[in-house]
């Protein structure tokens, strides 16, 4: 089968006395959309948290193609090619949509102090590209023709999607979704996982996401998890996992 | 009514834009850290002193100006560098209060230890412009220009970093953290870089300073000269160089036109205590009806504005 791109060992992060993430050994193959559901509370930003670096874990191992990638801070694990979003958009208000999408151009020379003034034909070069392709992202989510405004004026559903898009720009290898279609209208969330599963197919690209439409996430996924109070309780195809008792009885059976 | 003997008056002209420049580079530097970058820098006098003192202790040395001023911005960018280090893992909040406490201890050492630069005496400076038999006027006319050269290089440069890709990092960080770190970039070395370019820019306001006003002692850096400098930012425009210039400009207009008209009138309220009142006036009125203060935040203007343009005539046309 294909190969695994990201894999949890052990993986625990606690709050105090609560483990928040307890436990957790899960992997991800290359090239599938996998979903992650569960409660709320049941620790689901918490582990992309700790995988992504904004916490470090108590216990247990992250790898990343192989390479292991916890005790790194974020922007070491966006170096390795991974990207995510947040399950509230946190945009930069106050600079413009293109803007947004432009800080997460990777390798910038321009981003680099002294580069500012010494090499200034260089990075204008790539500046230029760099906002081509920025463009050309925001066309494919529909949001070209609000480059210019600031992201604090996007409704939002645009907001959403300028956070997949501002992932997509960073030419990650994979990308961590925390709801990516949460507060946005059905018809948005179906094509949001339509441009997904486009993106799987046609840039390799591999998903590991949180969402708790269940039946966009079962059209779509190629494997989903389950958590609860901080572990994983069920894996499987998506069809296995709803008919799964303790599933229902955990999750589903709430809804 | 009364009338004084006051001389030139032209002086009094000239004197004022002397402090309007030496702190409009104070303004920028200010600018750089809280207007584009967010970060609260409440000491901000502490580098100005720095500055002042290096500057001057170098100059009474005997070395040439030039030297004098490459050391106070070098000197004052380290102690910026090093007084970040522990401040910038801080939560914003923190770091006010931090950077306010680093200024007033350095204010202290400066006071009490009098090996460094004689404490509360106050040191003297030696001109950099000896040409003999100067008139004031033409003295004057020569610092001005200095200053304001120096003001149009640090405005240059400022321009130029906010205006780049690095500049777009900096004002993402200003807005949100967590999220650039998972853009990749080092935000705490960004931070640190900022408050090094930060303090030797206030290095630079520091030596003309000091070279401007000759004498300089412990009780010129207090903190209320921070809180100026905060006023001309915030009044001027935040992430605005221009803004803040123009605040610095206004700021220093009604401090020292407060001692001038003070000199040459009568008022039943004395007009240097009256600045204080209308100073605070204008900052509510601002934070009310205008919070963004004058001029707004200055757009990133890179090549990817000129891509971005045609871009839209592309897409109107098909």
């Amino acid at each position: 089968m294909e190969e695994k791109i990201l894999k949890t060992i052990n993986l625990t992060k606690a709050f105090g006395g609560l483990k928040a993430v307890n436990n957790v050994t899960l992997d991800v193959k290359e090239n599938t959309i996998t979903g992650l559901i569960g409660p709320n509370g049941s620790g689901k930003t918490t582990l992309f948290n700790t995988i992504f670096g904004v916490y470090k874990p108590n216990q247990g191992e992250v790898y990343f193609k192989n390479e292991r990638i916890d005790g790194l801070n974020p922007h070491q694990v966006y170096a390795k090619g991974l990207a995510r979003t947040f399950q509230t958009p946190r945009l930069f208000q106050k600079l413009t949509v293109l803007d947004n999408m432009m800080i997460a151009a990777r390798n910038h020379l321009g981003d680099k102090l002294l580069n500012v003034f010494i090499k200034r034909h260089g990075w204008s070069e790539q500046e230029e590209k760099f906002a081509e392709k920025a463009l050309e992202i925001l066309e494919i989510i529909e949001l070209d023709r609000l480059k210019d405004v600031p992201a604090s004026e996007l409704s939002g559903g645009q907001m959403k999607l300028l956070e997949l898009g501002r992932a997509l720009m960073t030419d990650p290898k994979m990308l961590l979704l925390d709801e990516p279609a949460a507060g946005v209208n059905p018809t948005l969330a179906r094509r949001i996982f339509e441009k997904i599963t486009q993106l799987r197919d046609e840039l390799s690209l591999t998903f590991f996401t949180i969402e708790h439409r269940i039946e966009i996430l079962l059209e779509h996924a190629d494997w989903v998890y389950v958590m609860h109070n901080g572990t994983i309780i069920a894996e499987g195809l998506p069809d296995e996992v709803v008919n799964n008792k303790m599933v229902v009885d955990v999750y589903l059976g709430e809804v | 009514m009364r009338l004084v003997k006051l001389g030139d008056p032209l002086i009094y002209i000239l004197d004022m834009a002397a402090f309007i420049g030496i702190f409009a580079i104070l303004a920028i530097s200010l600018n750089l850290e809280y207007g584009f970058t967010g970060l609260a820098n409440f000491g901000k006098v502490a580098f100005f002193m720095v500055g002042a003192y290096a500057s001057s202790i170098m100059a009474n040395l005997g070395y040439p100006y030039l030297l004098c001023l490459i050391v106070a911005i070098i000197i004052a960018g380290i102690v910026g560098l090093l007084a970040s280090l522990p401040a910038l893992k801080l939560r914003a909040d923190y770091l006010a209060i931090v950077t306010l406490a680093f200024g007033e201890i350095l204010r202290y050492i400066i006071k009490n230890e009098e090996w460094i630069a004689k404490g509360v005496q106050g040191i003297t400076v030696p001109s950099a412009i000896t040409i003999a038999g100067i008139s004031i006027r033409t003295m004057m006319l020569l610092q001005l220009t200095i200053i304001y050269a120096a003001l149009a290089v640090c405005y240059l440069i400022t321009q130029l970093l906010v205006n780049s890709p690095y500049g777009r990092v900096v004002r993402a960080i200003r807005e949100d953290e967590l999220a650039t770190q998972v853009l990749g970039k080092d935000v705490f070395k960004y931070k640190a870089q900022i408050f090094a370019v930060g303090s030797a820019i206030a290095g630079i306001s520091g030596s003309l300073f000091a070279q401007y006003v000759r004498l300089i002692n412990p009780y010129m850096f207090e903190p209320i000269v921070t809180f100026t400098i905060w006023m001309m930012v915030i009044l001027g425009g935040p992430a605005n160089n221009l803004g803040v210039i123009l605040g610095a400009a206004f700021v220093q207009a009604l401090e020292r036109g407060a001692r001038i008209v003070k000199d040459y009138l009568l008022l039943p309220v004395d007009p240097h205590n009256l600045r204080i009142i209308l100073i605070g006036l204008l900052i509510i009125i601002i934070l009310m009806y205008r919070p963004q203060g004058l001029m707004k935040e200055s757009k990133i203007k890179t090549s990817a504005l000129e891509v971005s343009s045609k871009w839209r005539k592309k897409s109107s046309k098909q």
